[in-house]
């Protein structure tokens, strides 16, 4: 009998390798919510979200053993269903292939940038009071680039490092930290002019 | 509050979505089948290396006990056993006749082909039974 609780990641991927599915199963269950949260940044919709979390998970299961030792496997899941996600769409054609390419996500060289700007300011405390604040934080969200939605969730909701969250995004820590401040900026902007 | 702090309190009020059970139930369904599928191919590339390694061994054997006669090996071999005390008395020329006249290269490929056999008959042995407790957790869970 597994302890789902005290047994690490790595652990159940070398349970998972020697053909242990129990061990895939609790893998699965302890980031199901994540990943289907993380995916819904890049599919709006709940039903396809919740195709693409399938076939997140059963890459993720496929290609178990290109996880080497060493390797962080949130990262690893999560680069698996952004990719997921982005074929997804680019199969739907849901959205332009232009602006799924991170090109419009801005690849420009952002070495510097990040840290040459002034901090984003803090939120002012009264937008907590506002009744409806998670809806219109998700409208101010859904302007926003998927791999911008997907940053802020990651660092702000699963508590990933920039360096973490560049891993996942295969950019530049500089980049994905320049995304975090403009869509700060964003949200920031459209949640104060919106009368509470 | 530090700017930071407000932005995760903020996206912390953000709730979240529960994706439905069943498809934890339908990813470990697929991956059961994949699972299946897959120890089916390595099941039938083993029992194919047995197949061949034991069809292989008949010739190979042959050749070898050929080789072993053409050059003398059993004669030097029985003298050995024979007459032990000329082979002690002159023990160096003896032992350079005897490995001068042992089919090293086709004994090599028979303990090859041996231990190729050995070890796929291992792992398809492995592969049928971890094959058939697939089939049955299948009928329990069915």
């Amino acid at each position: 009998m597994i302890d789902s609780m005290s047994i690490t990641d790595e652990d159940l991927i070398q349970q998972v390798k020697s053909g242990d599915d129990t061990a895939y199963h609790i893998l699965m269950s302890r980031y199901m919510r994540h990943i289907f949260n993380f995916i819904l940044q890049y599919v709006r919709v709940r039903e396809e979200a919740e195709d693409v979390t399938q076939d997140t998970f059963f890459k993720a299961w496929k290609h178990i053993n290109r996880f080497k030792d060493g390797m962080r496997f949130k990262p690893w899941l999560f680069t698996i269903a952004r990719n997921t996600a982005l074929d997804f769409i680019k199969k739907k054609k849901m959205t332009s292939f232009s602006e799924i390419d991170a090109g419009s996500a801005g690849t420009e060289d952002e070495s510097g940038f990040a840290e040459s700007v002034v901090d984003t300011e803090p939120l002012p405390s009264e937008l907590f009071s506002r009744a409806e604040l998670s809806k219109q934080l998700d409208n101010a969200m859904s302007v926003l680039h998927p791999d911008h939605r997907a940053v802020l969730i990651m660092h702000y909701r699963e508590d990933m490092t920039f360096e973490e969250i560049a891993e996942t995004l295969k950019r530049p820590m500089n980049t994905v930290k320049s995304w975090h401040r403009r869509s700060l900026e964003k949200i920031r902007d459209s949640l104060i002019h919106i009368r509470p | 509050m530090k700017p930071e702090e407000t932005y995760k309190k903020l996206f912390d009020s953000m709730p979240l979505a529960t994706p439905r059970h069943e498809i934890s139930v339908s990813i470990m369904s697929r991956v059961h089948k994949a699972q299946i599928i897959r120890i089916r191919i390595r099941a039938g590339i083993h029992t194919s290396l047995v197949i061949a390694t034991v069809s292989a061994l008949a010739p190979a054997g042959q050749q070898m006990l050929t080789k072993a006669h053409n050059s003398g090996f059993f004669e030097y071999a029985s003298l050995g056993m024979s007459d032990s005390a000329s082979m002690i008395s002159s023990w160096k020329t003896y032992a350079f006749t005897i490995i001068e006249s042992a089919p090293i290269l086709e004994t090599g490929l028979v303990l090859g082909l041996v231990l190729v056999g050995a070890y796929s008959l291992r792992r398809s042995a492995s592969y049928f039974s971890r094959l058939s407790r697939e089939h049955r957790s299948s009928y329990a869970t069915a």
